[in-house]
């Protein structure tokens, strides 16, 4: 999350000159505000504060845009030094210097090896998969942005969600590997036809949207109501792309899609570390 | 077969399970290029050329990835198909975007009987839909080499969105049925399995069915190069680069799984075709000294196969011993490309034998 965030907040500087992205940031702020939580429940204040330090920067350089840089400095500056005194306590802990203190245990590590792989989708691959789309409407939305800067992020990003599709496509999670692979491909290589000079062919998008078609079927059969929901509107947001007279819809679609899937994530990452027993994750 | 928790979980057959997301991909990859072809003359949508190109290399890679997955999941039929697509793909959209060439329909036509005989294995098996999908397919690979350009872009564009058509829908229909275990689109899955026994060596099978496909499919492009093309071709080469690249990868796994005898053939073979093809896309003269290296090995390799006792490898590999010294040392080129093509037929035979003993357990084809 902290290296997607630096990723955004660089760019959007670069190119904007100031904090403007408010949905973006809110985006990330309810991210750290959840690691923060998941922090405490571990009793690891430190990292915890640091989340905190970083949620509460983005917001106030959303609230105050002249002061931007400079908040967004000092909360980097100041979480990172958090983070680095928590690792050097942690060394020195771990060396046996200080034998009355024990650190906190990330007991996920001991989780079953199965269920693995269903966690790391449901949380880090769909934050991954939440974040490509927000790039993916703000591109929708601001033409004018398609420059080689916003290409490149949509690229470095589509390219980690295309990662996470083929780990859990590897490991059998077809449902959940296809919904973002087939966006992840679209973003990406749109990205790459968008660098090397050439024009995109809609057409493309349209054939990608059949995919989901399958998608909506099985969340259907399967109940799965917030599912369904992001898979019925990356349908849509990808086959109505051909068509330019619903063509300002399709970012409303995909803030949608962005928020549902952030709120899919956020839920499984707080389930998964608040429950007792690994064993009763259900992702 | 390793599987996760996930996949315990499925409905219906594992094997059509694992290869859903390839079929998806490949579906999009001949659906695409068939709306293309038939754009050409129809012209029912605006797609810029190189675009199109680039984003087909773009897809073919990552079906080739998924190829090389089910490859390691022990699933050889699905996975040849798969290969061919990609390889037949990325090798003509690389010819016009980088080189800008026609692709060259000999390749195509040369991997017909391959896909040819999957989708004879997909019938064995009773999956009618995949089967019917890759005859389509197979269908559309020959149509190129057959007819002129008019009609031969039409009626293979026809039948490369009908089969893409087909295996997006069978892909489709087995996701549902995998997931929810409800056959919605009516699908057909895997209905007669290779049978299993306790002493398979999967390595092996890998290795005698795909990889000497591959091979074979190599030496009858490097025989029909000798024997029928004057100079060297660059379209040929492109595709000559892919597959020679695709039987070091074989090779590699083969040398590393202990089956060093084929592994060595293999490799020599591959990187002398993928070294020649090079040469030739960067617009040099290849020399003939890779060549006769190759000779001399297939020499080695070939009484060592007889000292094994497997004479159809042993005939297959001196005849391509005999070819490649017959073309380096004589320059009968000609006649090499004859003594390849006929080294081609003797292990496509025996990559084919394999193939219907992997598939039904039956040796209808013996080799010894």
């Amino acid at each position: 999350m902290i290296g997607l965030a630096a990723m955004v907040l660089s760019i959007a500087e670069f190119m904007t000159g100031q904090a403007d992205y408010f949905v973006i940031y809110l985006f990330f702020a309810v991210d750290f505000l959840a690691c923060a939580k998941v922090f405490i429940g571990r009793h690891n204040w430190m990292s915890a504060v640091a989340c905190t330090v970083f949620a509460t920067a983005v917001l106030l350089g959303v609230l105050w845009p002249a002061q931007y840089a400079r908040i967004t400095a000092i909360a980097f500056l100041s979480a990172g030094a958090i983070f680095i005194m928590r690792g050097i306590f942690a060394l020195l802990v771990l060396s046996g210097f200080f034998p009355w203190f024990r650190l906190s245990m990330n007991r996920n590590l001991f989780a079953p090896t199965g269920g693995y792989s269903e966690i790391v989708v449901g949380t880090a691959g769909a934050l991954v998969f939440a974040a490509t789309s927000f790039f993916l409407g703000l591109n929708v939305l601001e033409p004018g942005r398609d420059s080689v800067e916003f290409n490149v992020v949509k690229a470095s990003l589509s390219s980690m969600c295309l990662v996470f599709a083929v780990y859990a496509l590897n490991h059998g999670l077809l449902d959940r590997g296809l919904s973002m692979l087939f966006i992840a491909l679209s973003v990406c290589m749109s990205a790459a036809v968008n660098l090397a000079g050439f024009t995109w062919p809609m057409v493309l998008d349209l054939l990608f949207s059949l995919g989901y078609l399958a998608l909506i079927a099985v969340q259907l059969l399967r109940h799965q109501w917030l599912s369904l929901l992001a898979a019925v509107f990356l349908f849509l947001s990808l086959s109505l792309k051909s068509f330019t007279a619903y063509a300002a819809y399709i970012p409303i679609l995909i803030a949608i899609v962005s928020m549902v899937t952030t709120y899919l994530a956020l839920w499984n990452f707080l389930r998964y570390e608040c429950i007792r027993d690994p064993q009763e994750v259900a992702v | 077969m390793t599987v996760g928790r996930a996949e315990a979980e499925i409905f219906g057959e594992k094997t059509t399970f694992l290869s859903i997301t390839a079929f998806m991909l490949a579906g999009a990859l001949a659906l695409w290029s068939g709306l293309f072809y038939l754009n050409a003359d129809w012209q029912f949508m605006t797609v810029d050329p190189a675009a199109y190109h680039f984003t087909r290399i773009f897809l073919a890679v990552f079906v080739l990835m998924f190829a090389l997955h089910l490859f390691f999941r022990e699933i050889v039929t699905e996975g040849l198909v798969i290969l061919y697509t990609a390889v037949s793909c990325a090798a003509f959209s690389i010819c016009a975007l980088v080189l800008g060439l026609d692709g060259d329909a000999t390749t195509d036509a040369i991997m017909a009987p391959g896909i040819l005989l999957a989708a004879l294995m997909f019938f064995h098996r009773r999956n009618y839909l995949l089967g019917a999908a890759t005859i389509a397919f197979t269908v559309a690979f020959v149509l190129g080499q057959l007819f002129g350009s008019a009609a031969g872009h039409q009626a293979t564009g026809v039948c490369l969105v009908a089969a893409g058509v087909l295996y997006i829908y069978y892909a489709c229909g087995n996701l549902i049925l995998s997931e929810t275990g409800r056959n919605l689109l009516r699908v057909t899955q895997n209905q007669v399995l290779p049978p299993e026994a306790p002493d398979r060596d999967h390595a092996y099978e890998l290795v005698a069915v795909a990889g000497f496909f591959v091979f074979s499919t190599l030496m009858i492009q490097l025989g029909y190069q000798f024997a029928a093309v004057p100079t060297p071709s660059r379209s040929i080469c492109v595709a000559e680069l892919f597959l020679a690249l695709t039987a070091v990868g074989f090779a590699v796994y083969a040398l590393v799984r202990g089956i060093v005898l084929e592994g060595t053939l293999m490799l020599v073979f591959g990187l002398s075709c993928s070294i020649f093809s090079a040469i030739v896309l960067v617009g040099y003269t290849p020399s003939l000294a890779v060549d006769f290296f190759v000779g001399v090995v297939a020499v080695v390799v070939g009484i060592s196969f007889v000292l094994r006792g497997e004479r159809l490898l042993m005939v297959g590999t001196l005849l391509l011993a005999a070819g490649e010294l017959t073309a380096t040392l004589l320059g009968a080129f000609v006649l090499g490309g004859y003594a390849i093509l006929a080294g081609a037929v003797c292990l496509g035979y025996f990559a084919v034998s394999s193939w219907i003993v992997l598939e039904t357990g039956r040796d209808l084809l013996p080799v010894h």
